[in-house]
């Protein structure tokens, strides 16, 4: 697992933020990490064909759950777009409307939530992204881990395959590959 | 820059070969060279602008996810490149995110603002500096890559090309030196050749030698033409050397000639000396004659004169009418003898005796005369008017017998009651050749001639009034007219009877030889054409 | 007129003339000069007679002569020659000597000069010129001009 520092990850982050045309003035939180992650994943993913219906359809990260971001996510992702798709946030309010969306933040710290999730969207071409401990096992995709200075990320690739999608080899690289011997079956 | 005119052609041949060859390929080497050495660069350039390209493609997530170490991993994927000194990365505010370096090298930068932005390749001294910015997937500037590389293999390349540079020019001089010095030839020896045979020429001077002939180029014309020339020089030397030999052939016998000539000339002139002296011998002996014939043929006269003088003082008074005048007519014709001897004497004189010819004034010799005949100017009453008279080159005391008997006509040969009028004249005259003569005039108005008999007055002994009118033994012109003559003058005489005459004497300012003349001539007569 | 020596001088002529010796005794007689004229025919006779030799052995017959005249053509030993012959003699030397010839040649005057002689006279053709000459010369040498005494 590798971990970075912190204040150096957020720095960074705070490049990336100034290279989507943000400047924060404080030194960046949790929050703001997480939304920079959260934004930058599409960049590194490729949809399967029927993902997309139109090539300037939006690209929807949909919130499940608690959303931690506030405004920040939304501003970053403002008039940017992935691919030629212009990125969009959506609040979902149930797990079937996350059908729809290409990116999903499932803000559960609940496990057995994050599994049943991930099973009911394990076909589907939606991105999902946990935030917690040992998420990417429960069936999320990535699993975002905040520890102490460090920031991080766990990929699912079976749960990855499943669900159609490619993920760059460079985003692989940078994360921890997590294998779940059984895919856990869903109602 | 002496030295180098100086040499000898072969020399300059080859130095100018050589030297033509060694620039060529210096500069061919260096611009190859300078070529090779940029496209070096270019392609060092564009292999490390690609490397840093495909690193900065690696780690752009890692950038972009802030995962340093995944990042310096990717960089340190350079550690197998052999050259690279150092890899940075750098974030978007120019913060050093990630490294790699080799040992011992320390010259990354700290921050990429130390740099110019974007994309560059710059070559350093002893490195190179690549700059690759790092984009995000949308194209945004998220970071900055940038490669150090040394210059090794650059400078190994360079010193490589420099070695084999050097030997292939070396051996291509070696080479250029083998093959002018053969070529060279084709140029320097037929000069050679020519001016070898020219200073053959110059020192022998021998026409004959020929340069052997070249090629059909300038100096193939050179040769032929200095051969050419050698053999008009030859050819005019031999006809020089033949018309000087004629010359002398013609020279020889033309001296032959002129020494025949001269020993013509030579034996003429013994001949004509010796003639000279017999002539004068003949003169002499003549003279000699004439006085001693003259001498002793008076020598009776004076016997019969005197005695018959004797008998006429001793019988005066005693002897008769008739026989006193046979004694008186004896004596006369005695007289008459006697003078005829003396002008036969003086005639012969005047022909035999040397001549002393000098600068004679005709004024004083007229003068000395008239005072001879002063006694009977006086006693005949005449008149002498004397004109301005020259001095000319003359013997002086024939001069003298000249005027003598000239004047002693003019007073003798006068009319009766009439008192003697002379008048002595001259004038300039110059004869046929343009040479200066003097006309001397006597004119008188006694009884005049008849100029029918001119040739006769002149004549010896031919009297024209017998001798009971004027004495005189006839004599007297024709000594004139051989004085004149022997001075190359002539004389004539213009007269009407009863109306007087004038004697008209041509003389010479300068004498010529006329006659039988073996004068001496004093020195201060010397002129170029005496004869 | 001056004093007359005591006794005439004889004066020795020499010519070979005949006619001339005639003429010249003649004109001594016409002008009445005293002198004892004696003759010779050439130059042999006239040395013979000055030496006293010859034919002329007794010296009564051969009075020395106060003064000679001289004709130079003459045969035998000629004038000239004689002239020499008596100048060059001590004894005779002093006897003045006039020649009297009918010649005119200045080489004939120079030489006699040269040799000595006194005058030199040429003969006039005519016989009144030579009684003339004998006069002037009975003048002048015999009451002129002193003559050395006989010895």
């Amino acid at each position: 697992m590798r971990f970075f520092r912190r204040s150096s990850a957020a720095s960074r982050i705070l490049v990336s933020l100034i290279s989507g045309g943000i400047a924060l003035a404080a030194p960046p939180t949790d929050r703001d990490v997480k939304a920079a992650f959260l934004f930058n994943f599409p960049s590194y993913v490729e949809w399967p064909p029927q993902a997309f219906t139109t090539p300037g359809q939006p690209l929807v990260i949909g919130i499940l759950g608690d959303d931690p971001f506030g405004d920040a996510l939304d501003e970053l992702v403002a008039g940017r777009s992935v691919q030629g798709h212009p990125l969009t946030v959506r609040r979902l309010s149930r797990l079937s409307e996350a059908e729809s969306v290409h990116v999903v933040y499932l803000g559960y710290s609940d496990p057995v939530e994050v599994q049943y999730a991930a099973a009911a969207l394990r076909d589907r071409p939606v991105l999902t992204v946990s935030d917690g401990e040992r998420l990417a096992e429960q069936g999320a995709m990535i699993n975002l881990r905040l520890r102490g200075q460090k920031v991080g990320f766990d990929i699912n690739l079976a749960a990855v395959d499943g669900a159609g999608l490619k993920l760059s080899s460079q985003l692989l690289k940078l994360a921890r590959i997590v294998r779940v011997p059984n895919p856990v079956e869903g109602p | 820059m002496r030295p180098l005119r100086d040499l000898p052609i072969r020399h300059k041949l080859l130095a100018l070969g050589m030297l033509g060859s060694t620039l060529a390929l210096l500069g061919a080497g260096i611009a190859f060279g300078v070529y090779d050495w940029l496209a070096f660069r270019e392609g060092l350039a564009r292999s490390l602008s690609v490397q840093a390209q495909i690193l900065a493609a690696n780690c752009q997530s890692a950038v972009v996810f802030g995962d340093d170490r995944s990042a310096a991993a990717t960089l340190s994927a350079l550690s197998v490149e052999p050259g690279v000194l150092g890899a940075a990365l750098y974030t978007s505010n120019g913060a050093r995110f990630a490294t790699f370096t080799v040992p011992g090298f320390h010259e990354l930068p700290a921050r990429s603002t130390d740099l110019p932005s974007g994309f560059g390749v710059r070559f350093r001294s002893d490195r190179v500096v690549v700059r690759m910015p790092i984009l995000a997937e949308d194209g945004g500037h998220i970071g900055t890559l940038v490669l150090v590389s040394d210059l090794e293999e650059e400078n190994r390349r360079l010193r490589r090309y420099a070695v084999i540079g050097l030997l292939v020019l070396l051996l291509s001089v070696g080479l250029v030196y083998v093959i002018t010095t053969r070529v060279q030839r084709l140029i320097s020896a037929p000069i050679l050749s020519l001016s070898q045979a020219a200073s053959t020429v110059s020192l022998t001077r021998d026409f004959g030698v020929r340069a052997p002939p070249g090629n059909t180029d300038e100096v193939g014309t050179l040769i032929d033409s200095f051969n050419g020339m050698l053999e008009q020089i030859q050819r005019r030397d031999d006809d020089l050397r033949q018309a000087r030999d004629q010359l002398e052939q013609r020279v020889r016998e033309r001296t032959e000639q002129l020494a025949q000539k001269v020993d013509e000339l030579e034996s003429t002139e013994a001949e004509l000396r010796r003639l000279a002296a017999r002539l004068e011998a003949s003169n002499r002996e003549l003279q000699d004659f004439a006085s001693v014939a003259s001498h002793d043929l008076q020598e009776p006269l004076r016997k019969i004169q005197a005695f018959g003088g004797r008998l006429a003082s001793r019988l005066g008074e005693g002897l008769d009418l008739e026989s006193r005048d046979y004694l008186d007519r004896m004596q006369s014709a005695t007289a008459r003898m006697q003078t005829l001897i003396d002008d036969l004497l003086a005639l012969s004189r005047i022909s035999t005796q040397p001549r002393e010819v000098r600068p004679t004034s005709l004024a004083v010799v007229v003068r000395d005369v008239l005072a001879d005949l002063e006694t009977r100017i006086e006693s005949s009453g005449a008149e002498v008017d004397v004109g301005p008279l020259p001095t000319i080159a003359a013997d002086s005391t024939q001069m003298r017998q000249l005027f003598q008997n000239l004047l002693s006509n003019a007073l003798k040969f006068v009319r009766p009651g009439v008192a003697p009028r002379i008048r002595i004249s001259s004038e300039p005259r110059a004869d046929v050749e343009g040479a200066p003569l003097w006309c001397v005039a006597v004119q008188d108005n006694g009884i005049g001639f008849e100029e029918k008999y001119l040739d006769r007055i002149f004549t010896v002994f031919q009297r024209l009034q017998g001798r009971a009118a004027y004495e005189g033994t006839g004599i007297g012109l024709a000594i004139c007219r051989r004085i004149v003559e022997r001075h190359g003058g002539s004389i004539t005489a213009r007269s009407r009877p009863g109306e007087g005459s004038t004697f008209l004497v041509m003389l010479p300012a300068r004498p010529q030889q006329g006659g039988a003349d073996v004068g001496r001539q004093p020195e201060a007569d010397h002129h170029p054409s005496g004869r | 007129m001056l004093a007359v020596s005591p006794k005439p001088i004889t004066i020795l002529l020499a010519d070979d003339d005949e006619d001339d010796r005639r003429l010249t005794k003649d004109a001594f007689a016409e002008s009445r000069l005293a002198n004892d004229l004696r003759c010779v025919e050439d130059g042999q006779q006239l040395l013979d007679y000055l030496r006293r030799e010859g034919a002329f052995r007794d010296a009564a017959a051969a009075p020395r002569p106060g003064l000679i005249l001289l004709d130079l053509n003459m045969p035998k030993l000629d004038g000239r020659e004689a002239l020499q012959a008596i100048k060059a003699d001590p004894t005779l030397r002093s006897i003045p000597v006039v020649v009297l010839t009918t010649s005119k040649s200045e080489e004939d005057v120079f030489r006699s000069y040269d040799l000595g002689v006194n005058s030199f006279i040429t003969k006039p053709v005519s016989f009144e010129g030579l009684v003339e000459v004998v006069r002037i010369l009975g003048h002048y040498w015999f009451e002129i001009v002193e003559l050395p005494s006989n010895r």
